[in-house]
C-alpha cells in the first residue's frame, strides 16, 4: 500500500458534491470496490459533471487499494443531458416564448 | 467462491433479495448465499423513484405497506446503518382529476382508515395550502398521508447488504447465475458462471430477470421487464415536501433531501424488454406533464435521464412464495413499480415462508398460481 | 423535426475539417458548437503551427477557423449552428438534442461525428478547490480571448506542451511565472519551448510536484516538494513557493459523453488520456452511425485533429453513398499525412495508444 498523504480531508476530489479523498477511501475500506457502489452511496459522480472531473481520480484510488491496472476499474456511463437543461426550455421545444 | 453449498440461495441482489438475505439470517438462517450478477442496487432498486406510500385500494396491498412503512421508520436503528436510510414521511398528495377517480380515492381512504393508516381527503383549495404551487386547474380533490414518504434507495439497499453480511450472509458480486437444477421436482443447486451452489431452496429476487431464473427451474413464471424512466434536477432549497402523484397524467414527483426533484410519467406503448436507455420523447413528455402541473419546478434545470425496468406481472402486483411444482422454489419477484416500497415487509415474509412454512401476514393471494387460476389481483392505485 | 445526414458535434480543429469534407460530399451537414464562435482551442493558439503546408505550418492557429468557415459559409448544404449545445445523443432513435439558448431543439441524424475535444485533468493535493487554482486551458481562455490577467504570480505543475506553452504566454502577459513543476524527471513538451522559458528566466523543477495550496479565501502560495522514482514525496524537501494563481496542466483527457450515451464500445488508453471510443481507421465506432474525430477520440494536437477529422467526415459520408472523386486516394493520403505526424520520437506512446485504441485487424 503506497504511503497515504496527509490531510486527506482537504483533498477535494469529486467537486460538484464535495467529496474528499477521505470520504472516498473510507469508502474503499468499507468494501465499495467499484465507481458506481461508491458513487450511489456518496453521490460523487451524481452532480452536474456526471463524474467528468472525479472518475479519473476515484479510478486511481480503486486501482491502488485493489492491486488492480486501472483499466480494469469498471468506469460508469454517461446520460443525457450533458449540461443541465432548463425543464420548461425542453418543454417549449423550438417555440418562441 | 467460498462456499459451496447453501441452506437458501437468495437470487439478485436489489433491495428484496437483500431484504431477504437479512431477514433469513436475522431468523437464524445464516447459511444463506446471496447472488448478484452486478452490484447491489445496480437494477431496478438503482433507479427507481422510492416512494414509500401506504395509499392503496386492496386491503393486502395496505397492510402490506403499512408494515412497510412501520419498518422503514425505524430502519437505521433496526440493521445498525451509518449514515441514514434517509427515509422521511413527508407525505403523499395523490390528486385526482375526475369524478370517477374521486370515487374511487374515497373508497380507498374509506379502507385505508379501516386499516389504522391515517389519510385526508382534500379539496384542491386545501391541497394548495400542502403545496402552494400547484395547478390546481381540472383537480377534483386529493387524498393525504403524511405517514408515506421516500427513502434513499442506494442506502437502503446496501443497509440490508451490510447487514446481512454482518450476520454471516455471503454475497456474491459479478456473480451471474446461468442454470438451476432440478430433480424430481426439487432443487438440487444453483449453478453459476463461477460455480456450482448446493441448495434446496431458492429465493428469487431476479426483478425483470425473474421470468429467465423461473425459466431456469422449468417454471412458466409471467414476469417481464418494461422500461420506465426518470429524470432529477439541480438541487434548491426545500420548497416541496410531498410526493405528488397523479394517476390520471401518469406522473410523480418527490423533492429529495439533497434538494434535487426526482421525477417520472409512464409513457404509453412502452415495448416489453430489457434496454434501459433513454429517449427524448420521455424527457419532452415529462417536462410538459411537469410544466402543467408544477409550474415553478419545470424552471429548474434537468441534471441527468435515465431509464430502470419494472418487473411486470399480469396484474402488476407482486408474487410472493412458493411455486409449485417445483419444491422450495419461492418467488419474491414480479413488484411492477412498488417494489421498493414493499421490500421490508417481503423481506419478512418471505423469511417467515421459508423457515417455518407460514407467514405473519397471508399473502397466499399472490402466489404465482393466481393467473392460471383467473384470479388477478385488481389494484386500482399504480403507477403506469 | 430537422434531419439531417450527417451532424459534427464540436467547431474545434477536427470538426471544421470533418464539417468540410461531409459539405464537398453533398451530404447535408450541420455543424454545431456550444461556444459562440467556431475553433475550438484555435481560439486561444497565438502560436505558429508547425508541420507541412497541409496542416497550416506558419499559420497562427487564431487563423485557421476563418480559413474552414469562409468556405462552410458558401455551401448551400451546410448549416452552421454557434452557441449551441449539444445536449444528448439517443442512439436508438439516432436523435442529437441541441440546447440553443432558449431552444430545445431535435436533430434526427443519421451519421453523427463528435469531435467534441479533450478536457484538463483534475489534480488531488491539499486545498485543491482554492479559487486561485485553474486549469491551463481556463488561463489561456482568459488572457487570450478575454485579455484578462488570472493573477500576478503562477505556479505552473505540468511540464507538457501546454503547460509550457501557457507559461510562456503568461510571461508575454506580464505574469511572472515563479516555477514549473514536473514530477516526472524530465520535460514532457517540446524543448523548444522549455528553452524560450528558461532564458524568461523560469525555474523548471523536474522530479517536483505540489503538495498543497496555501491560502484561507485564495491561493497566496504553495509548498512544493521533490519526488522519487515512485512518485513518493521526499521528507525534507517540502518548501514554500509565493503565488496567487496555481495553473494545473497535468493533461487532458478526451470528452466522450456523447460516445458513452451511444453506447460506443469504449477503452481505457492511457497515452490518449484516458477511456476513448474504440474505432476503426476510418475513425467510426462500434455503433456504425457514430464516427470519432480529433482529441475526443485520444488526445493529440491541432494538425492531427484536422487529419483525423476530415477522415472522419469522408468516411461518413461515404457511409450513406455520398462520395466525391478521388475520396479513397485522399483517405490513404491523410492516413499517411497522420502516420507522418506520428512517427517523431514523441510519437511513439501515441502510435501505441492509438494501436490499443484500434479495432482488432483495424475494420468492424
Amino acid at each position: 500500500m503506497a504511503e497515504r498523504e496527509t490531510q486527506d480531508d482537504n483533498i477535494v476530489i469529486c467537486r460538484c458534491e464535495d467529496i474528499t479523498l477521505s470520504e472516498i477511501r473510507d469508502l474503499i475500506a468499507q468494501g465499495y470496490h467499484t465507481i458506481d457502489e461508491i458513487k450511489r452511496v456518496s453521490r460523487a459522480g451524481m452532480g452536474p459533471c456526471q463524474g467528468r472531473t472525479c472518475r479519473q481520480l476515484i479510478a486511481r484510488e480503486l486501482a491502488i487499494a485493489l492491486g488492480v491496472p486501472i483499466e480494469q476499474v469498471e468506469m460508469p456511463t454517461f446520460r443525457p443531458p450533458s449540461r443541465p437543461v432548463l425543464l420548461s426550455t425542453i418543454a417549449r421545444g423550438e417555440a418562441d416564448e | 467462491m467460498s462456499r459451496n453449498s447453501a441452506d437458501v440461495v437468495v437470487i439478485g441482489g436489489g433491495v428484496v433479495g437483500c431484504a431477504v438475505a437479512f431477514e433469513l439470517a436475522r431468523r437464524g438462517c445464516t447459511n444463506v448465499t446471496l447472488i448478484e450478477r452486478n452490484t447491489p442496487a445496480s437494477g431496478s432498486s438503482g433507479r427507481c423513484g422510492a416512494g414509500v406510500r401506504q395509499q392503496f385500494g386492496t386491503e393486502l396491498n395496505c397492510v402490506l405497506a403499512r408494515e412497510a412503512v412501520r419498518i422503514f421508520e425505524r430502519m437505521d436503528e433496526y440493521l445498525d446503518y451509518q449514515p441514514s436510510v434517509e427515509f422521511r414521511q413527508s407525505g403523499y398528495l395523490m390528486l385526482a382529476f375526475s369524478d370517477h377517480q374521486w370515487e374511487q380515492f374515497l373508497a380507498n381512504v374509506a379502507l385505508e382508515r379501516s386499516l389504522d393508516i391515517d389519510v385526508k381527503t382534500l379539496t384542491p383549495e386545501e391541497a394548495l395550502k400542502i403545496v402552494p404551487f400547484l395547478n390546481i386547474d381540472g383537480m377534483v380533490g386529493a387524498t393525504f398521508c403524511q405517514e408515506d414518504g421516500h427513502a434513499n434507495p442506494f442506502h437502503t439497499t446496501f443497509a440490508y447488504a451490510r447487514a446481512a453480511r454482518r450476520l454471516g450472509v455471503e454475497i456474491l458480486t459479478h456473480t451471474e447465475v446461468v442454470g438451476i437444477e432440478v430433480e424430481n421436482d426439487k432443487i438440487r443447486a444453483v449453478v453459476t458462471d463461477r460455480g456450482r451452489i448446493n441448495t434446496s431452496t431458492v429465493v428469487n429476487c431476479a426483478g425483470a430477470y425473474s421470468g429467465h431464473i423461473a425459466a431456469m427451474a422449468g417454471i412458466d413464471l409471467p414476469v417481464w421487464g418494461e422500461r420506465h424512466q426518470i429524470l432529477i434536477t439541480e438541487p434548491v432549497e426545500p420548497v416541496m415536501g410531498p410526493m405528488v402523484i397523479s394517476f390520471h397524467h401518469d406522473f410523480y414527483c418527490q423533492q429529495v433531501p439533497h434538494g434535487s426533484f426526482i421525477m417520472g410519467i409512464g409513457m404509453p406503448g412502452e415495448p416489453r424488454g430489457y434496454r434501459i436507455h433513454s429517449s427524448v420523447d420521455f424527457l419532452e413528455g415529462m417536462a410538459r406533464s411537469l410544466r402543467q402541473l408544477l409550474p415553478p419546478v419545470a424552471q429548474l434545470r434537468v441534471v441527468r435521464q435515465w431509464a430502470g425496468l419494472y418487473d411486470r406481472s399480469p396484474d402488476a402486483q407482486p408474487i410472493l412464495g412458493e411455486c409449485p411444482p417445483v419444491e422450495r422454489f419461492f418467488n419474491a419477484n414480479g413488484f411492477s413499480g412498488h417494489g421498493f416500497m414493499l421490500a421490508p415487509i417481503v423481506g419478512v415474509i418471505m423469511a417467515e415462508l421459508i423457515t417455518t412454512g407460514s407467514s405473519s401476514i397471508d399473502v397466499s393471494k399472490l402466489d404465482a398460481g393466481r393467473f392460471a387460476r383467473g384470479e388477478l389481483v385488481l389494484e386500482p392505485a399504480v403507477v403506469g | 423535426m430537422r434531419e439531417v445526414d450527417i451532424a459534427v458535434i464540436g467547431a474545434g480543429p477536427a470538426g471544421l475539417a470533418a464539417a468540410l469534407a461531409c459539405g464537398r460530399s453533398g451530404a447535408t451537414t450541420l455543424l454545431v458548437d456550444y461556444m459562440d464562435a467556431p475553433g475550438g482551442q484555435l481560439i486561444k493558439q497565438t502560436h505558429k503551427f508547425f508541420g507541412s503546408e497541409r496542416q497550416f505550418a506558419g499559420t497562427r492557429g487564431i487563423q485557421i477557423p476563418d480559413i474552414f468557415i469562409n468556405q462552410l459559409s458558401k455551401m448551400p448544404n451546410v448549416a452552421l449552428m454557434w452557441g449551441a449545445n449539444a445536449s444528448g445523443y439517443y442512439a436508438d432513435s439516432g436523435v442529437l438534442t441541441l440546447e440553443d439558448g432558449g431552444k430545445f431543439i431535435k436533430v434526427k441524424a443519421k451519421r453523427v461525428i463528435i469531435a467534441t475535444g479533450a478536457a484538463e485533468k483534475a489534480l488531488a493535493f491539499e486545498n485543491n478547490d482554492l479559487p486561485g487554482v485553474y486549469g491551463a486551458g481556463a488561463v489561456q481562455t482568459l488572457m487570450n480571448v478575454h485579455g484578462v490577467k488570472p493573477g500576478d504570480r503562477v505556479l505552473m505543475v505540468g511540464s507538457g506542451n501546454i503547460g509550457l506553452i501557457v507559461s510562456y504566454q503568461l510571461i508575454q502577459a506580464h505574469v511572472e511565472v515563479v516555477a514549473l513543476v514536473e514530477a516526472a524527471g524530465c520535460i514532457g513538451g517540446y524543448l523548444v519551448h522549455a528553452a524560450k522559458l528558461r532564458r524568461a528566466g523560469v525555474p523548471i523543477l523536474t522530479s517536483h510536484t505540489i503538495v498543497r495550496a496555501l491560502g484561507e479565501q485564495t491561493v497566496r502560495g504553495a509548498v512544493v516538494a521533490q519526488v522519487d522514482h515512485s512518485w513518493q514525496v521526499k521528507p525534507g524537501s517540502e518548501r514554500e513557493v509565493a503565488c496567487d494563481v496555481i495553473c494545473l496542466a497535468v493533461g487532458l483527457t478526451p470528452l466522450v459523453d456523447m460516445m458513452w450515451q451511444a453506447g460506443c464500445e469504449m477503452r481505457y488508453v492511457p497515452a490518449l488520456g484516458g477511456h476513448v471510443p474504440v474505432r476503426d481507421e476510418n475513425m467510426r465506432a462500434s455503433n456504425p452511425a457514430v464516427y470519432v474525430a480529433g482529441d475526443a477520440g485520444g488526445v493529440e494536437e491541432a494538425s492531427s485533429a484536422m487529419i483525423s477529422g476530415e477522415i472522419a467526415g469522408i468516411s461518413a459520408a461515404k457511409s450513406l453513398g455520398f462520395e466525391v472523386e478521388g475520396a479513397d486516394a485522399r483517405l490513404s493520403q491523410l492516413k499517411a499525412d497522420l502516420a507522418a505526424i506520428r512517427s517523431g520520437p514523441t510519437g511513439e506512446k501515441i502510435c501505441a495508444g492509438i494501436e490499443r485504441a484500434m479495432v482488432c485487424g483495424g475494420e468492424w
